[in-house]
């Protein structure tokens, strides 16, 4: 488990993280929303050890990790810009991750090479944004680590190899327990994969909630009335907003799927409807309550 | 699923440190192959070509070794700064850094693998330069070698080596970027050269009596000065002279010097990388391709900086004096270098208040050492040793050369005397004057060797000699003649060279005296000497002698018209052993008898 307590982050006068507490389970798809400056870069390279906290703690299975072998060697850290040894190739740097890492795997780096198709004796330098980032990703997951922590970890790569990548991870999850930590500042391409999600803003985290326990708690509800009563017939409810179009009524209401339909149904409605909402869609009315603007959030 | 616990951390740290030397193996066989190509491939060419030549049938190649030895060291020197650089660089991009950081190894592991590869990497070029060097002594068999003088180069070789590794490393931990790294580390080792001189140079003007240099203060502050200065007394030491014929005295070879390069070059390399390793574990990994990692590196430049340049601006617009303008221009200076600094650290004016403090700063510092200097804080001019504390004293009163081995009041006697005169001496701007028709003055130098080992000296210029004629007659009659018999008769040259000007005959002259017969005038000028008066600071009669050129049986004659004896002597000979400037140059090398 990956435990942060009161986290704090200076960057000589800037606060990148302000205190932050979170744990991150075992065997987890982690996901990291935030917009550009947010703490969520920071956050992974608290964790990988790259980075020493100015306050507060974060640990790994009960051990710090900053300065600690034992734990680095457990983690992957794929930086949103890979860097990779100059004029180097993949072999080179197969070499290079092979000399440092105890767990390296020749098998695995030989499966994703050929799920990626890589030349691996050209020079990196040569390849396109997209490839290196495919070059990164099969030296990290070729380390066999039990942490895998992704900085905008699709960003330049195609819908396909977005797929992929996303099967490699949870592929991963699955056989070997590994614990992905994604960062993103696009939630849309994280809801399919993650099963755990936190917003950071301002080096705060806002939110921090399981993706189905999320989806689970708020329900978009379409219902059409031939006379639309008066908003407040839905008090009982834990309404989070309500828009009315003609005598269509959108509510987005927190609480049991089935009691809310009950409810609703006892309106006699000529019409009515729960839409599943995405991650997304929940994030912006969250925030929405908490009175912040999520275009300023999530751009 | 947990994966087991990895506790391999020294196989990672040998892991990472064989992959950079495998990283570094291009550059290291392209610098092997051109060392090759000097030595044996050039170098054998040149050894056959000199074969060829010769009269003799061995040839004597100390020199040769020396020279490569020298090479060699420089080039490590730098080579190994350059091998640092590449090898972490990875502390001046942050993406680098956080993929280096990322690694399973600690700081401490990260660090030493990454910069012993260096030293590893450049070992392999080294080792076979100098086994190369060997096999060409060993198997020529025309060529003599004394094989100490390659194993000390050796020595010297890794030591400075190791100094420069240690040097460069340090600054490479406190430096954001590449561009710091060769200021910051320019500045600092440049100015541990520069500020002794400054502070030679501000003792000379302000104390009256001080004869030091800037040389021990460098060796103190400056590892680089030490280690040149080390290396250049061994390659004196080992220098032979002569062609054809090894003639090196093995004992001078390896001395007390070599134990304390040896100690101090390993107490600085262990000092620097400690503190490499302790700033490494304190380093911000975000601080890469920022000016500096540590903000004390950029204040102790600057300050330096800053301090030399007000000095330099200074004495340029004062035209080396040290008045109001001097001091004006100096804060000026200090102020800009500062500023300028710190625009050119931080791409811009965002410190500028703080370069200014620092610049401010360094102009105090720049005034106060002025003040403190000029007040003799130290009371360095007022000192005179005690006689119970002496050992010895050697005088050099106007060109003679005397030792006291007791009778110490001599000597006391006329520092004091000029020490009670401090004001009337300075004010009267005696310092450096000379002598007058109407005003003659005589200088004096004085080295104390001190019971406890120290020694303390003084050089006095100027000394009216109708005030201080006396004490210095005193002095200049104990004038040391024995110790030139001694050497004339051990080094049994056959002819000593010996020239001069009589002021009262206008007449330069210049002999070549038979050995048998320069004793002679030795003794009888020895025992004129108590002939001497003040008219001996006149200087009409000045003599020097000589044999192979060498400063160390350099003698001077001074004498006055009553030493009548000697005088006509050197009359005699002048019309004997008469020679041309030319024919003394010649001779120089066939000296010996």
């Amino acid at each position: 488990m990956i435990k942060g307590t009161n986290l704090t982050k200076k960057f000589e006068e800037n606060i990148a993280l302000d205190g932050i507490n979170f744990e991150i389970e075992d065997g987890s798809i982690y996901g990291l929303v935030g917009s550009n400056g947010s703490g969520k870069s920071t956050l992974l390279r608290l964790i990988s050890g790259v980075y020493r906290a100015d306050g507060g703690a974060i640990e790994i299975d009960g051990e710090s990790c900053f300065n600690n072998v034992n734990i680095k060697d457990k983690i992957a850290f794929l930086g949103d810009t890979p860097y990779f040894l100059p004029q180097s190739n993949l072999i080179d740097m197969k070499r290079f991750y092979k000399s440092v890492y105890s767990n390296f795997s020749d098998e695995t780096f030989e499966h994703l090479l050929s799920v990626f198709p890589l030349n691996r004796n050209a020079r990196i330098s040569t390849m396109s944004k997209g490839m290196q980032r495919q070059a990164a990703l099969i030296l990290a997951m070729s380390t066999k680590p039990s942490y895998l922590l992704l900085d905008e970890a699709f960003d330049g790569l195609d819908v396909v190899m977005r797929r992929v990548l996303a099967n490699i991870i949870i592929d991963g999850v699955e056989r070997d327990g590994l614990t992905a930590i994604i960062a993103s500042h696009n939630l849309r391409e994280l809801e399919d994969i993650v099963d755990h999600i936190a917003l950071i803003h301002n080096g705060n985290i806002l939110f921090n909630d399981q993706s189905e326990q999320l989806k689970d708690k708020i329900h978009k509800i379409q219902v059409a009335f031939n006379n639309v009563p008066d908003t407040s017939v839905f008090d009982a409810l834990d309404v989070m907003k309500i828009e009315r179009t003609g005598s269509l009524l959108q509510l987005v209401v927190r609480g049991d799927k089935k009691e809310i339909m009950d409810f609703i149904k006892n309106l006699m409605p000529l019409f009515a409807e729960c839409i599943q909402p995405t991650i997304e869609e929940i994030f912006v009315y969250e925030l929405e309550v908490i009175g912040y603007d999520v275009k300023n959030i999530l751009q | 699923m947990m994966l087991k616990t990895s506790s391999n951390n020294k196989n990672s740290t040998l892991g990472l440190l064989l992959f950079t030397i495998r990283q570094n193996m291009g550059l290291i066989i392209l610098t092997s192959i051109a060392l090759l190509t000097v030595c044996p491939g050039y170098t054998l060419i040149r050894l056959c070509e000199i074969y060829e030549n010769l009269s003799k049938p061995t040839y004597c190649g100390n020199n040769f070794v020396l020279v490569f030895s020298v090479v060699m060291t420089i080039v490590s020197a730098i080579g190994i700064i350059l091998y640092n650089i590449m090898n972490l660089n990875y502390l001046f991009s942050k993406k680098a850094s956080d993929v280096f950081h990322a690694l399973p190894l600690n700081r401490t592991q990260l660090l030493l693998s990454r910069s012993l590869a260096s030293l590893g990497s450049i070992l392999i070029t080294i080792l076979i330069g100098y086994i190369s060097v060997l096999l060409v002594c060993v198997l020529t068999p025309w060529l003599i070698v004394e094989l100490e003088i390659l194993a000390i180069g050796f020595l010297y070789n890794i030591l400075i080596m190791l100094v420069s590794w240690s040097i460069s490393l340090l600054f490479i931990v406190c430096s954001g970027t590449i561009i710091d790294f060769v200021i910051s580390c320019g500045i600092i080792n440049g100015g541990m050269l520069i500020l002794p001189a400054i502070f030679n140079v501000l003792a000379n003007e302000f104390l009256y009596g001080y004869s030091g240099t800037s040389e021990s203060a460098m060796k103190a502050m400056s590892p680089i000065y030490f280690c040149g200065f080390s290396f250049s007394d061994f390659a004196e030491r080992a220098f032979t002279h002569e062609a054809g014929v090894p003639t090196v005295n093995k004992a001078l070879l390896f001395t007390s010097n070599e134990w304390i390069m040896i100690a101090v070059s390993v107490i600085i390399t262990a000092v620097l990388s400690l503190a490499s390793v302790l700033l490494y574990n304190r380093r911000k990994a975000e601080r890469a391709e920022n000016a500096y990692a540590f903000k004390f590196i950029y204040i102790i430049a600057n300050f330096i900086l800053s301090f030399i340049v007000a000095f330099g601006v200074g004495m340029m617009f004062a035209e080396g004096e040290f008045n109001p303008i001097f001091y004006i221009f100096g804060i000026i200076g200090a102020l800009l270098a500062s500023v300028t600094y710190g625009a050119i650290t931080d791409r811009g004016f965002k410190t500028f208040k703080k370069s200014l403090v620092i610049g401010a700063a360094s102009a105090v510092a720049l005034l106060a050492s002025s003040f403190l200097f000029s007040i003799d804080i130290t009371g360095y001019e007022k000192n005179v040793p005690k006689a119970d504390n002496i050992l010895s004293i050697e005088a050099e009163p106007a060109g003679f050369t005397t030792i006291f081995n007791d009778d110490f009041d001599t000597v006391l006697n006329l520092h004091k005397k000029i020490t009670k005169n401090l004001d009337d001496l300075e004010n009267n701007s005696y310092i450096f004057e000379e002598s007058t028709e109407d005003q003659f003055v005589a200088s004096i130098y004085i080295k104390y060797h001190l019971k406890n080992g120290s020694t303390v000296e003084r050089q006095y210029w100027g000394l009216p000699v109708n005030i201080y004629g006396e004490e210095l007659v005193e002095i200049c009659k104990h004038e040391d003649v024995n110790t030139i018999k001694t050497q004339v008769n051990a080094e049994r040259p056959k002819l000593v060279y010996f020239d001069g000007y009589s002021k009262d005959t206008e007449k330069y002259i210049n002999l070549a005296i038979p050995r048998e017969e320069f004793i002679e005038l030795l003794e009888i000028y020895d025992a004129e000497n108590d002939k001497m008066t003040t008219e001996v600071f006149k200087e009409n009669y000045n003599f020097t002698s000589n044999w192979d050129g060498n400063n160390s049986n350099y003698f001077s004659f001074c004498a006055e018209k009553g030493y009548t004896k000697f005088l006509a002597k050197v009359e005699e000979f002048t019309e004997k052993y008469s020679i041309s400037y030319e024919e003394e140059k010649e001779l120089y090398y066939n000296y010996k008898d």
